[in-house]
């Protein structure tokens, strides 16, 4: 992992594939919203499966704070084919998640997203 | 899961037993339709408020009252013991007292339509309002933005200081009075009387003149109002949008999933409606509905700060919208059989959530049929919606106007069956 930081800047965490493929679930989920609520950004160069989407979701509404945490954002590319095809059912392989890029809600806005480019804006 | 344990799991689905099947509704969160702040509304009593002292005034008289709404970005408040009796409109076309339970508010800033009628009274409401308009010999819901200039819209012939007396005797007096509107609780098609000025009817129908669109940025109200469902404001009236999943339960049922039946101190969380049964085709199929709050990633009270709270208030309000987006994830995990995904159909699908929430909904192999709600505004694009998600079947409907509602119920017996 890579960390960015300057004093008056925000920081990005750019997590590899690797590091996350050695994390189980609620780890994965607890090193981005540890990363989110000290107000990184953090860029994940695979992203979540469908599973650990939904319980990000379900622990960050959990996490919700007044005046401490607003929730997130969160972006990632769309899947370039979302219905497993008959070799992905038979050897059971799930298409690549792809890039995905999570802030605090409070300073991530994202301006453009089409299926080959997210374009967000970050305020400190 | 491998192709040998998706087929049998599959099947295993279609022939298991009768305990019915529970069906999620899920989606990103909607709008509501409303009325412009200083409108005002005619009370049984003869007199007139505007609908912000009337949403006021119900939070005062009722300050532990549940809130109901599943959206965090609007309250709909339960105050039916605050006894705000108003005149309502019946199907016979006569005017009935009924008694308000529920006052609404949200925030919006768009555009609103000023309808003005012959008589010269105006109103401001959202694009979506609904109006009673007699057409073709037959009275319906027509919204706002779908009126032109010489729809015949109903209205009070009188606006009494004694209402009960005159409209219980009938028609009389040629005092200025208001327009009707549905509050969207319930589309009601009623058959027209012989003519238009039946002694029957305490109603009269005046053409509109004028339509312009007004910007507006601020609090806009609604009133509920059961059984009747209408209401008049001393220019106009009011409607509150029916959620899908209401419009389904109310014409199964006769019940609703909302206020009617919601679970005590469990506001703004997923609601339930049991043994809703849909007899397509000679069978019948028994589901669950599961009606749950618009999902999202982020909540924060300071929005709802913008709509007059306290910040107690919208702080309690943005802890139980977490906690309602929090279960409904949950429950797509652990306890849904189905899922319906409904769209608004006049926005953009191609949103992180929807693609989220769509790719969980695929990871557990759930059946899922995917409405486009809202075909009844012009902005609508079905089409967008299937391009958005081409692997599944797209159903279009429009659950306010009950547009399409029967292959709606085609798809849920033949998908969730």
């Amino acid at each position: 992992m890579v960390d960015i930081t300057t004093d008056d800047g925000v920081q990005i965490d750019l997590v590899s594939r690797e590091r996350m493929q050695n994390l189980r679930s609620m780890e994965k989920i607890r090193l981005i919203l540890d990363g989110v609520r000290e107000g990184n950004i953090v860029i994940l160069e695979e992203g979540l499966s469908p599973e650990e989407e939904s319980k990000l979701i379900e622990v960050t509404m959990n996490e919700i704070s007044p005046d401490e945490f607003t929730g997130i954002e969160i972006e990632s590319y769309p899947q370039q084919d979302s219905n497993p095809g008959f070799f992905s059912r038979l050897f059971g392989r799930d298409p690549p998640n792809k890039l995905t890029v999570i802030g605090p809600a409070n300073r991530i806005e994202t301006l453009h997203k089409d299926e080959n480019l997210i374009r967000a804006l970050v305020t400190q | 899961m491998g192709l040998i344990a998706s087929i049998k799991d599959s099947i295993s689905k279609l022939f298991s037993g009768s305990e019915p099947k529970r069906i999620g509704i899920y989606g990103p969160p909607n709008a509501g339709k409303c009325l412009a702040a200083d409108e005002e509304v005619l009370l049984w009593d003869g007199a007139r408020r505007s609908i912000k002292d009337i949403y006021l005034s119900a939070r005062a008289t009722c300050p532990d009252a549940p809130d109901v709404s599943d959206s965090p970005h609007e309250r709909w408040i339960e105050c039916s013991e605050a006894g705000i009796r108003v005149p309502a409109l019946t199907e016979e076309l006569t005017v009935a007292p009924a008694t308000v339970s529920h006052v609404f508010r949200q925030r919006y800033q768009g555009e609103m339509y000023r309808v003005q009628t012959s008589s010269g009274s105006s109103v401001v409401v959202s694009p979506e309002h609904p109006f009673i308009v007699r057409s073709d010999g037959h009275v319906t819901q027509q919204q706002a933005q779908t009126l032109s200039v010489g729809s015949h819209v109903a209205r009070f012939p009188t606006a009494p200081r004694d209402p009960l007396d005159r409209w219980s005797s009938g028609l009389g007096g040629n005092e200025t009075g208001g327009r009707f509107i549905a509050d969207g609780g319930v589309h009601t098609v009623v058959p027209s009387p012989p003519t238009a000025t039946a002694p029957r009817e305490h109603v009269t129908w005046e053409p509109v003149v004028s339509i312009d669109t007004v910007e507006y940025d601020g609090v806009i109200y609604d009133l509920t109002v059961p059984e009747h469902h209408t209401f008049t404001t001393s220019d106009g009236l009011v409607v509150h949008n029916t959620t899908l999943a209401n419009r389904v339960a109310r014409d199964w049922t006769g019940d609703a999933v909302g206020p009617e039946s919601h679970v005590p101190h469990e506001t703004r969380r997923a609601r339930r409606k049991e043994n809703v049964e849909i007899e397509r085709n000679g069978s019948a199929v028994t589901i669950d509905i599961v009606d749950t709050p618009g999902v999202t990633t982020k909540v924060d009270y300071n929005e709802f700060l913008e709509h007059d709270m306290t910040k107690e208030d919208a702080v309690r309000r943005s802890r139980e919208a977490t906690e309602g987006v929090a279960e409904a994830m949950h429950w797509l995990r652990e306890d849904v059989d189905g899922v319906v995904y409904v769209l608004d159909s006049t926005t953009d699908p191609f949103t992180q959530v929807n693609t989220m929430l769509v790719g969980i909904i695929e990871s557990r192999d759930l059946p899922v049929l995917i409405f486009a709600n809202k075909i009844d505004l012009d902005d609508a694009s079905v089409q967008r919606i299937a391009n958005a998600f081409p692997q599944h079947e797209v159903v279009p409907l429009s659950a306010l106007e009950g547009d399409n509602m029967e292959q709606v119920y085609d798809k849920i017996a033949n998908h969730f069956g």
